[in-house]
């Protein structure tokens, strides 16, 4: 690692307001003597621990712990004797007396009440977390709600359904990439087990490489992102993988109309240590072996999905996690052209209690994606291979000094290699091996952030995140002038740094209560994005091109201002909030007309840049309890860009700029064996750009362009339905299937909208659009024993 | 071929066996779009063949409108080469104007002026040297059980200097209305088989009879750089569409290229 004394003085400068930080909390008090309440908590059927599970202190209203993300928690108390209050959404509460004369430890196991109640339970936090917590922009989805609502072609996707909440919208039909708040779509920090997923698609973006059979928890930062996450500037997606029941083998999966899943699972030795294995793969291919045309019986396409993880509990203090998540595309025809993709990511993870207060995790992670396009023709062999790769180390503590406060505080580097493009030639070929130019990054943080409980009424969010980034050789790198050609090249040797940024981020989210069931919450949060994504189509493509900030790309900074208003009614069955948000960016990216970023190591000359402003009302409603139970979300907003050599430097509509965004969720349960479901959505249609003329050159029609993005797609819509029947429900074993009908009302809603001449009069032009996904029914069957 | 022509057409064909499957629907809609003041549309060539070439002018004309484009007929237009000669173009027909006496050198450059009432429009473009075109030749390929006849243009890429290099391809005289350009970014050097596929509808598909006509041209890179991006506007697939980039300044569309021609014919057997 290479720190410039800039760094080092900038490290300096931080350190005494970091302690300034720390300060706050201890405001040491000299009265009662204190004692430590820690421990764990589990679900006692699968030995699973619990995030987000609440302890309360019944004596002391106000006070509590919630369990961190390995479900670990701590709580000191002036010495006395409590009565605990355990819960969490979905569990039947636990009440624990404990005589606090010395520090306790506590490991509890809730039992589940889905077998009790007969209804549909949609949150999974504390009935009035939502209201109560300091953090705003938050939305976390349980996979319970995921796996009820109706589904594309049978596959569960946690992508999609986190499109149904407001704020976050779909790229675009059928597909899991999204935007939030009107960033673009490689803004989202898309992590799995702490490691980043960089295409976190199959199938040109139809599904999404979470398998749900293997996930636990999903929780989606819109605004007030937490300071232990960086590198993007629009939110974060963090997606924790189950560790494994310890408790009792479990075979569960299923099948659809397209893929089928396996979820094997259980322990390695009881209560100490378990497995997980979870795969997917698509069969629709094995009906093309079948085919009597050997074009198509030698033609591949399918995708698979492999997680896997291992938990241990060494000793009482120690845990170590390792999970590995393996995805691919295949798409081949004969031996003549294939085109693979796919990530693979690791974790290894060890979760040690310095004491009852303090908590330390260690995280090695491993990210790759890389693509692989194979070209075997009568005269040409040759393969094109580019990769994106990151080796980040991360030191996380926790330190819970009392209950008023909760500090998170931490380090990481990630070490990127970006190989652009390789070509090597596996045959006879008339093509020369070549390779663009591989760039090397680092890129570092530390950060630290308290959560303060200053009283009945406020509590907040603090915190500072501290970024550097470094892009280093060998390599060429190039001087740019504003016509943006190349007009010098400087050579770097290996390890040699050609350009460093730092980026100081406050992070700030606070709630006030109002009163007992309502509150007001404000956040603000810069972030900072190192690495940008070109793309060179309309749809998503897995060969979409990852490049690091250089000396002319700069680094992308948001800062984002939101205000909102949170209030229950009818004793937490109904949630509503009211969140408006600004957001400022700076350092965006457009592309030149007739951008070539393909096969170029000059990627710079082919870009513009300037900035955005984003706003937007977010209205939510949620039903959280009930046979019937739902939410209807509402988004008005815009986004635009003024970018440097575009719309003769006017503000503009960004492509995912759309005015209005509504989405109605229900889920009803019907009878014992059947719960029906169904959405409907309703958005204004992107923004894009349409010819404003015509004209004749090299003997054909050609449309003429004079603006970006000044045409809006038609509005989108679209029903969904599902129905699940319970098939068999026993402790032993249950099955069910599953009934979904995408776009019920047959809507053809316009994937893409082109321009050409009329086929039966030539002399004439027309617009025509493609709609995908008419209606499109499916079933599926699950099983779990 | 291109490789980035490879990735598009596998994902063209991925794309293409989806819609298959989830039976994509296709209509003629409506769209209102807005109504633009008109530029000039500017093509102009020379070359080292028998036809020196022609200068045509044109305007861009409203999307609602008939694809009937007249010519401009009041314009000047010179050209003038680096070795002092300069022609003012005759109007053959409306706004077509022809170079009779100035010749097409290899290694040359060109500048052209155009004058249409008070605006002028130049550009800059040098001959490059010609790369002798070996052989044309058509090969059977079979895909999806559907066999294809393919044009191949070979030729031997000089090592060590940059080349570009642009065909037009003949079907029974009748040219087919798609960019084939290639660079040797990838070829530097080589023994090039370029591949000319002819795609669309199957009636203008190569048949066994058929009379092949292949123009290969050497252009310079700013031409090159104009039918990459015209490609990608004719493809309206990019992620920004917009006009070609063109090297004639003063608000034109369109190109001005001084380029080499070779041609070569075969007959499908």
């Amino acid at each position: 690692m290479t720190f410039t004394p800039v760094f080092k003085s900038k490290i300096y400068s931080i350190v005494p307001l970091l302690f300034c930080l720390l300060l706050v909390f201890y405001n040491a008090s000299a009265q009662a003597p204190k004692y430590t309440i820690s421990g764990t908590i589990k679900d006692k059927a699968s030995g699973e621990t619990l995030i987000g599970a609440t302890v309360r202190v019944a004596e002391l209203p106000g006070t509590g712990a919630a369990t961190n993300e390995y479900g670990n928690f701590s709580l000191t108390l002036p010495a006395a004797a409590y009565t605990l209050l355990i819960d969490y959404v979905g569990f039947q509460q636990q009440q624990q007396k404990v005589n606090l004369d010395k520090s306790l430890k506590l490991n509890i196991s809730l039992e589940s009440q889905s077998r009790q109640l007969n209804e549909v339970v949609v949150t999974s936090s504390r009935a009035d977390q939502n209201v109560r917590s300091p953090q705003a922009g938050v939305e976390r989805l349980d996979m319970k709600e995921i796996n009820l609502l109706p589904v594309l072609m049978g596959e569960r996707d946690v992508l999609k359904s986190v499109q149904l909440m407001p704020g976050i919208k779909s790229v675009g039909e059928g597909n899991a990439g999204f935007y939030v708040r009107g960033g673009g779509a490689d803004q989202n920090l898309i992590l799995l087990d702490d490691a980043p997923v960089y295409n976190a698609s199959h199938l040109l973006g139809f599904f999404s490489t979470f398998n749900s059979d293997a996930i636990k928890d999903v929780t989606v930062y819109k605004g007030g992102m937490p300071s232990e996450y960086g590198g993007r500037l629009s939110s974060v997606l963090d997606i924790k993988m189950n560790d494994g029941n310890n408790q009792d083998y479990q075979v569960s999966g299923g099948i659809g109309l397209i893929a089928a899943r396996l979820n094997v699972e259980g322990p390695i030795q009881k209560d100490k240590s378990s497995f997980l294995i979870s795969g997917r793969r698509t069969y629709a291919d094995t009906f093309l072996k079948l085919s009597g045309d050997d074009d198509f019986r030698n033609s591949s396409l399918y995708f698979y999905d492999l997680n896997a993880k291992l938990s241990y509990t060494l000793s009482e203090k120690d845990r170590l996690f390792v999970s590995g998540y393996f995805g691919r595309d295949k798409l081949g025809f004969r031996d003549e052209f294939g085109i693979d993709w796919g990530n693979a990511t690791g974790t290894v993870r060890w979760s040690h209690l310095v004491s009852d207060r303090l908590f330390s995790n260690t995280s090695f992670i491993f990210s790759d994606y890389n693509y692989k396009i194979g070209i075997n023709t009568n005269n040409n062999s040759f393969e094109i291979t580019s990769r994106i790769q990151d080796l980040n180390l991360k030191q996380e503590f926790e330190f819970f000094p009392n209950p008023q406060n909760a500090v998170k505080f931490g380090a990481n580097a990630i070490y990127h290699k970006v190989v652009p493009g390789e070509i090597t030639v596996t045959g006879e070929s008339n093509i020369n091996p070549s390779a663009l130019q591989e760039r090397y990054s680092l890129e570092n943080a530390a950060y630290i952030s308290n959560t303060w409980t200053a009283n009945e009424r406020l509590s907040l969010i603090y915190g500072l995140r501290l970024t550097s980034f470094s892009i280093f050789g060998k390599g060429d790198f190039y001087t740019i002038n504003e016509n943006k050609e190349v007009i010098g090249t400087t050579s770097y040797g290996s390890g040699k740094i050609v350009k460093t940024y730092f980026n100081l981020e406050p992070r700030l989210s606070g709630a006030y209560q109002l009163n007992e069931t309502s509150s007001m919450k404000a956040s603000y949060a810069r972030t900072s994005q190192y690495l940008h994504l070109l793309s060179n189509s309309t749809t998503t493509n897995p060969t979409d091109k990852w490049v690091p900030s250089s000396n002319n790309i700069k680094p992308g900074l948001a800062d984002q201002v939101s205000l909102g208003y949170f209030r229950n009614f009818s004793d937490n069955l109904y949630e509503f909030s009211l969140e408006g948000y600004y957001k400022h960016m700076q350092n965006q990216i457009d592309y030149k007309d007739g951008a070539n970023i393909t096969n170029s190591d000059m990627v710079e000359t082919e870009l513009l840049f300037g900035k955005g402003r984003a706003y937007g009302v977010e209205f939510f409603l949620k039903k959280k309890f009930g046979r019937l139970n739902g939410w209807i979300g509402y988004t008005l907003s815009r986004s635009e860009r003024l970018i440097d050599g575009i719309n003769n430097n006017n503000w503009y509509a960004a492509r995912q700029d759309r005015t209005h965004d509504v989405s109605i969720v229900g889920i009803y349960q019907l009878s014992e064996k059947w719960t029906l479901s169904g959405n409907w959505v309703y958005n204004t249609g992107n923004a894009v750009t349409f010819p404003a003329g015509k004209y004749r050159v090299d003997d054909q029609v050609v449309f003429y362009y004079t603006e970006r993005n000044g045409y809006r797609m038609p509005d989108y819509h679209r029903m969904d339905i599902g129905a699940t029947k319970t098939l068999k429900d026993t402790e032993k074993y249950s099955s069910e299937l599953v009934f979904s009908i995408y776009n019920v009302y047959g809507r053809e809603n316009a994937f893409l909208i082109n321009f050409r001449e009329n086929e039966v009069d030539p002399s004439r032009t027309e617009a025509y659009q493609i709609a995908l996904f008419k209606m499109v029914p499916s079933v599926s069957y699950n099983f779990k024993f | 071929m291109k490789l980035y022509q490879m990735r598009y057409l596998l994902l063209l064909l991925a794309a293409a066996v989806l819609t298959q499957l989830l039976s994509a629907c296709e209509r003629v809609i409506d769209v209102d779009l807005n109504a633009a003041s008109a530029r000039y549309v500017i093509e102009g060539n020379i070359t080292n063949g028998d036809n020196p070439g022609q200068v045509k002018i044109s305007r861009t004309k409203n999307f609602d409108e008939n694809n009937v484009f007249e010519g401009v007929s009041n314009a000047v237009v010179t050209v003038s080469d680096n070795a002092g000669n300069t022609e003012t173009l005759t109007q053959q027909s409306p706004g077509v104007y022809a170079i009779s006496s100035l010749a097409g050198v290899p290694g040359r450059s060109y500048h052209l002026v155009v004058t249409i009432g008070d605006e002028t429009f130049s550009a800059v473009s040098t001959m490059p040297e010609p790369v002798p075109f070996d052989s044309l030749y058509v090969e059977e390929l079979t895909t999806f059980g559907e066999p294809m006849w393919i044009p191949y243009a070979q030729y031997n890429d000089p090592a060590g200097v940059p080349n570009f290099y642009r065909y037009e391809l003949y079907i029974n005289n009748q040219k087919v209305k798609s960019v084939y350009i290639s660079s040797d970014q990838y070829t530097d050097g080589r023994l090039v088989r370029r591949s000319l596929p002819r795609f669309g509808d199957d009636e203008g598909d190569i048949k066994v009879g058929d009379h092949i006509l292949v123009e290969m041209q050497s252009i310079d890179s700013a031409v090159y750089n104009y039918f990459y991006s015209l490609e990608q506007t004719i493809g309206q697939n990019a992620a920004a569409p917009g006009n070609p980039v063109s090297n004639i300044t003063g608000g034109a569309l369109g190109y001005f290229s001084a380029h080499t021609v070779q041609r070569k014919s075969t007959v499908v057997e």
